[in-house]
């Protein structure tokens, strides 16, 4: 089966620093995958090489096959790449529903002087990104907030809010970094049911965490990360029980 | 969780939709009538206040659209305001003389010839210069031996794709880009020469022909400048302020310098607007033509204005506002963005320029009215009326004149304080505000005046509800 | 010919400007390494120095005029930092450059208010008492004409950038500031009130403003409006030595003066205030996070 996402021999140096080195790794179409490993493994540098917001150093990219080397960052999300943030990078001055509604951006055309003079291609699109828009917030469950200004959702409600932005643009795949880090039980619960139905429709899925447990319940695959390179790959419980695993997860306890 | 929306949700948003667009069109519709009506009960003075009012709420609408929504710092923007006046006035009244326009026309066409070359490479910085170097030389070479104008176009072309291809930027993009520049060259030097000399075009054409060079002044510094970020981007939009004002008072040649200024400028005429003046049943005098002028021009920047923001392409500069990581994520192209709103914004700075240049009963401008001061003021009608908010450069652009004007009176009445007579006032009032604002209503005095009202009367504090605009 | 034999002249006249350039720069860079705000009122401090200085000099003697102008600099200072940092922890960059340019409208308001637009002859420190005005001794070295105040300037500035070395490296307050802007919340736990380290930069860079004009004042007169172009030479200065480096400011202050002197003497006459503009703009956009400096902020 082809990989829809592909990193050949990656690898990223920050000054003399190498975050990520000579890594393969892929995602084949319709997987959820997971991207597992210590604090500090390059997980999220590996995220954001494959986004195209950090340029690789080495090697290549290749999405849905086509290389994003070289190109500017928004060029993954137009091969249909969607992602959410660690740290919740929301449009803080904007309001919930708007957030959604540039999260349409990469699949509508309209420019500029269609928008200031309001023609009639205006109008057309327009409606369809306001339905967009609540289908998504619905879908995560924000549809009462839809007014409400981005900034002022607790946090739980403004990942989920990251979510449908990301949904709204029709990716064919989602990467999400640390999706439940700062989520209580119940909100993580509902955040593996929400991700297990965006599989079902199709959309490929990349979950990038350090924890362990609630990637092993979901995930058919799991890539393991340490010190910038990959030391194991396989099914949940291939991965659990790998020695190489264990012992980097150990290894970096405190004594 | 619902997974399509149902038809009920359909109708629900298309419901808020009509409501919002009449919440939005109903302020057009008072502002019409208001238009219409306010020459029968203002004299001469107010509707001089009323003009100033009107190219400032044009000014601030556009820098609102750069900074308060896109986010993009300018501390320059009196400099585009400037070039619309000027290219607009050296057109209609100072002849350009003769020894210039070769040098002129190789910077016009070399500038032309970098936009399309950035436009089609995306090259920028050292790559960009080195290609505008190229054409400079390539334009000088071909002048010096005076070529037959089809031949300094080959030359051009051929010398840029050469270039080009062996930059590896691709061959075709360089021709193009040095036939342009060899065709905006040639036309300045020979077809448009006689026009140049002679200075007597149209206040009209003197206005579009502002919008164009200024747009092509924003698009090359835009698509390099807005690389930077934070106090960096506002240090180099001040530079080019700067320069741009210097530029003004030194090139005495064209500007007429700071000693003379340009003086003698016509008006722009509008006679079908002086109609709506004689419907209510004024007598049309130049002036409230030229109120009806004015104002009918800040009608469309408001309604352009409240459409941008509330379409894809303004969502897309609030994105990049927001965080420009997550609007590239979502598939927003941030510079290419960042330089549109720069270009639109310098554009219609530019227009207010030339209404400012074509004043009835004014007819003069000089370089200290383009400066930096100019630019901070502009700062604050935009702080004032409130950041991302259009209706609010209304709400700025006033408020400010009125304190102006209030301040110029105070001055005038010779009294003193602390035995010393009142100078100064403007400067003072105006740093006082800025600092006031940004420390107790950061938003604005609309959102902080509203949203304090609304705690009050709630008692309450929640998010405010609906769009913004 | 002619031309050349005025280089020497130029130079003279340049690195006089060139150390305002400088100690301008160290004054950015002080609060920027304690607060990361780009205090555009920078320029406005010296302004006060020179003014006072000047306003003083014409009833008392140096000694009360000085010490009052640099004493009223760094009180201004104080002030305006008050100002920054109500919003500071909260305020994205753009509010932080609103308040500081407001305080530099204001300031120079405040000072036409008091001592009017005219420009104010300042008697040199080293002079010959003449009949109603002071005249300056000078020398005469390669063909320039080397006044003894511009020497002064020099002085200053050396004493200034050896006075701040020794500061920053060997004192424990100029470690803590500089600690402040790398990470705050550190900075606080150890027990460094952030605070007064950002009041501390700011009266520091004011009294810097201030005895920077106070000094230069009998040179290029004392006016209100000297701050703005001073404080924007200052800050392309800060930004071509890299913003948060103190030797790297300086240099490129004196060099910025001299560059300038010559090319406006030589060249372009007329253009010579946009030269250390165009080179600002040149150098942000070759090198966007300036030459030595750090990455820009990112949001």
């Amino acid at each position: 089966m082809a990989a829809l996402i592909q990193a050949v021999q990656v690898t990223r140096a920050f000054g003399g620093l190498v975050a990520v080195n000579s890594v393969d790794f892929s995602v084949r179409r319709g997987q959820m995958k997971a991207l597992i490993g210590p604090n500090g493994a390059g997980k999220s540098t590996l995220l954001n090489l494959l986004t195209g917001i950090t340029p690789v150093t080495s090697g290549d990219i290749i999405i849905d096959g086509s290389s994003i080397r070289g190109r500017p960052a928004f060029h993954a999300a137009t091969l249909g790449l969607a992602r959410t943030f660690q740290n919740v990078r929301l449009f803080e001055n904007m309001t919930v529903i708007e957030n959604v509604m540039v999260g349409c951006h990469s699949w509508t055309r309209q420019g500029i002087a269609s928008g200031a003079l309001r023609w009639i291609g205006h109008w057309r699109e327009e409606r369809l990104i306001i339905e967009e828009s609540h289908r998504q917030l619905g879908r995560v469950g924000l549809e009462a907030e839809a007014g409400a200004d981005a900034a002022s959702l607790p946090f739980g409600k403004q990942r989920m809010l990251e979510i449908a932005r990301a949904l709204a643009g029709h990716p064919q795949v989602l990467m999400l970094d640390e999706p439940a880090s700062g989520l209580s039980t119940r909100e993580t619960a509902e955040l593996s049911s929400l991700l297990r139905q965006i599989v079902s429709e199709g959309v490929t899925v990349l979950l990038v965490d350090h924890d362990m447990q609630f990637v092993m319940d979901i995930s058919d695959e799991v890539t393991v990360l340490d010190q910038g390179r990959t030391i194991a790959e396989g099914t949940p419980e291939q991965v659990q029980s790998d020695a190489a695993v264990i012992a980097a997860y150990l290894g970096t306890e405190p004594n | 969780m619902s997974v399509a929306a149902s038809p009920d949700s359909r109708n629900v948003s298309r419901k808020a939709v009509r409501r919002l667009d009449a919440a939005t069109a109903a302020p057009f519709v008072i502002f019409l009538i208001v238009y219409a009506l306010v020459p029968r009960f203002a004299a001469d003075k107010e509707l001089t206040m009323l003009i100033y009012i009107g190219i400032n709420t044009m000014l601030a609408i556009s820098l609102n659209l750069l900074m308060g929504y896109a986010g993009q710092v300018s501390l320059g923007h009196a400099a585009f305001f400037g070039l619309g006046a000027y290219t607009s006035a050296i057109l209609t009244v100072r002849p350009i003389p003769a020894e210039v326009i070769p040098g002129l026309g190789t910077g016009l066409g070399v500038a032309a010839g970098c936009a399309v070359f950035t436009s089609l490479t995306r090259a920028s910085g050292a790559r960009l210069a080195s290609a505008a170097a190229a054409m400079v030389a390539l334009a000088w070479g071909s002048q010096a031996v005076h070529l037959h104008p089809a031949a300094v176009l080959l030359i051009s072309a051929a010398g840029m794709a050469a270039f080009a291809a062996a930059a590896r930027s691709g061959a075709l993009m360089g021709g193009a880009s040095g036939l342009t520049a060899a065709v905006v060259t040639l036309l300045c030097q020979h077809l448009l020469a006689g026009v140049l000399q002679r200075g007597g075009a149209s206040p009209w054409s003197g206005m579009v022909a502002g919008v164009g060079f200024s747009g092509l002044v924003a698009y090359l510094l835009g698509g390099q400048v807005l690389r930077l970020k934070g106090h960096y981007l506002a240090m180099a939009t001040l530079g080019f302020g700067v320069i741009v004002e210097i530029v003004f008072r030194q090139w005495t040649a064209v500007t007429g310098g700071s000693s003379d200024g340009i003086f003698g400028i016509p008006v722009m005429r509008a006679e079908w607007l002086g109609g709506i003046g004689r419907m209510t049943g004024v007598e049309v005098s130049p002036r409230v033509e030229y109120y009806y002028l004015v104002w009918a021009f800040v009608f469309v920047c408001l309604m352009l204005g409240v459409n941008i923001v509330r379409s894809r392409v303004g969502r897309a500069f609030r994105a990049v506002h927001g965080s420009e990581v997550a609007a590239e994520s979502l598939g927003v192209d941030t510079s290419r963005y960042k330089v549109q709103v720069f270009v639109l914004s310098a554009g219609i700075a530019s227009v207010a320029g030339s209404l400012y240049a074509h004043q009835a009963g004014v007819g003069y401008i000089h370089p200290s009215e383009f400066g930096f001061g100019v630019s901070a003021q502009l700062v604050v009608m935009v702080v004032v009326g409130g950041m991302a908010s259009i209706w609010g450069a209304l709400l700025g652009a006033t408020t400010l004149q009125l304190i102006k004007t209030w301040l110029l009176g105070l001055e005038k009445t010779q009294h003193t304080l602390f035995g010393l007579t009142l100078t100064g006032l403007e400067p003072i009032v105006f740093g006082a505000v800025l600092i006031g604002v940004m420390i107790v209503m950061p938003q604005g005095l609309v959102r902080g005046v509203s949203d304090a009202a609304a705690a009050a009367l709630r008692g309450t504090r929640r998010g405010r509800p609906g769009g913004s605009g | 010919m002619d031309q050349l034999s005025q280089i020497p002249q130029l130079i003279v006249t340049g690195m006089t400007a060139g150390c305002i350039y400088a100690i301008v720069a160290v004054g950015f860079t002080i609060i920027y390494n304690t607060t990361g705000v780009i205090n555009f009122a920078q320029g406005e401090f010296v302004m006060i120095g020179a003014m006072v200085a000047a306003v003083l000099m014409a009833k008392f003697s140096f000694l009360v005029a000085f010490p009052a102008a640099v004493l009223a600099g760094c009180l201004v200072g104080a002030v305006l930092a008050g100002f920054v940092l109500i919003p500071l922890k909260r305020a994205a960059v753009l509010t932080l450059i609103i308040i500081t340019i407001g305080a530099s409208i204001a300031m120079q308001g405040i000072a036409q208010f008091l001592w009017g637009e005219t420009a104010i002859p300042v008697p040199p420190f080293t002079g010959i008492p003449g009949e109603g005005f002071v005249e300056d001794r000078s020398f005469h070295l390669l063909g320039a004409v080397i006044r003894a105040q511009e020497l002064w300037v020099v002085a200053v500035t050396a004493l200034i950038v050896i006075g701040m070395t020794l500061f920053f490296r060997y004192t424990l307050i100029g470690q803590a500031m500089r600690a402040c802007e790398t990470n705050p919340a550190g900075a606080r736990l150890v027990g460094i009130s952030v605070r007064r380290m950002v009041v501390l930069s700011f009266v520091m860079a004011a009294g810097l403003g201030a005895l920077a004009g106070l000094t230069v004042s009998p040179v290029f007169y004392a006016r209100v409006n000297m701050g703005t172009a001073l404080g924007l030479k200052g800050f392309c200065a800060a930004v071509l030595g890299g913003l948060g480096n103190f030797s790297g400011g300086i240099i490129a202050g004196i060099v910025l003066g001299i560059v300038e002197s010559l090319t406006g003497g030589l060249l372009w006459s007329d253009y010579k205030d946009a030269v250390a503009f165009v080179i600002l703009l040149a150098i942000l956009l070759i090198r966007p996070e300036g030459l030595l400096g750090r990455k820009a902020d990112q949001k």
